[in-house]
């Protein structure tokens, strides 16, 4: 509950500008989701997962191919259409040191709560009732492949899941930080 | 695409014996917090029916593991700990969103929501196989999670959008482990949709 009560308390910095403001957030988040594409596709690699483990993943990478688009769509202008890898920085670093395939996995799984925790993150920004709507139907999804990957890693389910999402490890757009 | 007979989406928590979740499943917010609400509530009052209804919701889904559990049709390990797991947490959910609705100027709904129980209660006594438990659980999950899904966007206090998905990213992650035991896709789609 106190986690929860984290989720609920926790201030949110407000991007300024209403609809504008949505949309820089779904441009930061579009990168995001590019970025996590792009995790996913060195990942990918022949012989790096198992074919369950890549069957999922490359299920996954699609899952955020979609999300780019749609988050692109939401952003109009602001869009790039551009991966931008240092959001997720500590994550592509881990990345390149996993030397095993649950190592690899691991990665992927801290990718997808990441992912969670920064469109709960992103809820509290967003202003507009597209954007919010947009935001609440990706974020479950990212949380279902965490709790994919944890079991291809065969994490106890209470790892997997905590009672509440939270928004620790979510990573902010440069100017909110 | 209709559910196949007997199987519950979210419609059928909003669509209870042919009446919308505003007169029937959502329960109001009034002093007395027995009056239903309708479309034309006033916020917050409106933030508030919807927290006791997530509320009413949290303690049915508690309050039917409990009594899976107590069946004894959960023998196979992975989806005894699954219902017990998800029982634990919609108990922490229902407490989570009891403090928020009562933060909130709000009388906090205690019970499991009786309108939706009634409507779950045959498939619920009705249940004789593990299998039978997983689909209600994993339908119950799904249909939880977007529940507040639908919430968003729709709270006068912005934040409750947070409060409503971290709480509904967990019910979707539910839903994942009872699909494992399932012939069910774990992640079918790239979006949920309500």
């Amino acid at each position: 509950v106190d986690a929860g009560r984290d989720a609920v308390t926790r201030p949110s910095s407000r991007a300024s500008g209403g609809g504008s403001g949505d949309a820089r957030v779904a441009a930061f988040l579009e990168r995001v989701e590019l970025a996590a594409v792009e995790l996913y596709e060195r990942v990918l690699a022949p012989g790096r997962l198992t074919r369950p483990a890549t069957n999922a993943a490359a299920a996954f990478a699609e899952h955020h191919r979609e999300h780019a688009a749609a988050l692109g769509e939401a952003a109009g202008r602001a869009a790039t259409g551009r991966t931008d890898t240092g959001l997720l920085e500590d994550l592509a670093d881990r990345l390149e040191r996993a030397d095993d395939r649950a190592g690899a996995l691991g990665v992927l799984a801290d990718v997808e709560d990441t992912l969670s925790a920064t469109y709960l993150f992103a809820l509290g920004i967003l202003e507009a009732t597209e954007g919010l709507r947009l935001a609440a139907s990706i974020l479950p999804v990212e949380s279902q492949h965490a709790v994919v990957l944890g079991r291809l890693l065969a994490d106890p389910p209470n790892d997997a899941i905590p009672a509440f999402q939270v928004t620790d490890a979510a990573v902010m757009p440069d100017e909110l930080r | 695409v209709s559910p196949p007979a007997g199987r519950i989406d979210r419609r059928d928590f909003l669509l209870v014996g042919g009446l919308t979740i505003t007169t029937v499943a959502m329960l109001g917010a009034s002093p007395d917090g027995t009056r239903a609400a309708t479309s034309r509530t006033p916020r917050p009052r409106r933030d508030i029916t919807m927290l006791r209804t997530a509320a009413s919701l949290e303690a049915l889904a508690a309050d039917v593991y409990g009594e899976i559990m107590r069946s004894g049709l959960t023998n196979a390990v992975a989806i005894s700990h699954a219902i017990r797991l998800s029982r634990d947490h919609h108990r922490d959910h229902a407490a989570l969103l009891r403090s928020v609705t009562r933060e909130s100027g709000g009388r906090p709904f205690d019970e499991a929501n009786p309108i939706v129980l009634d409507a779950f209660r045959p498939r619920l006594d009705a249940l004789a196989t593990t299998p039978e438990v997983a689909q209600l659980a994993y339908e119950l999950e799904n249909v939880l999670g977007q529940t507040y899904q639908s919430f968003v966007g729709q709270f006068a206090d912005t934040s409750l959008n947070q409060t409503a998905m971290a709480v509904g990213g967990v019910e979707a992650s539910h839903a994942v482990l009872f699909a494992a035991t399932l012939d069910a896709a774990s992640v079918p789609n790239a979006l949920q949709h309500t």
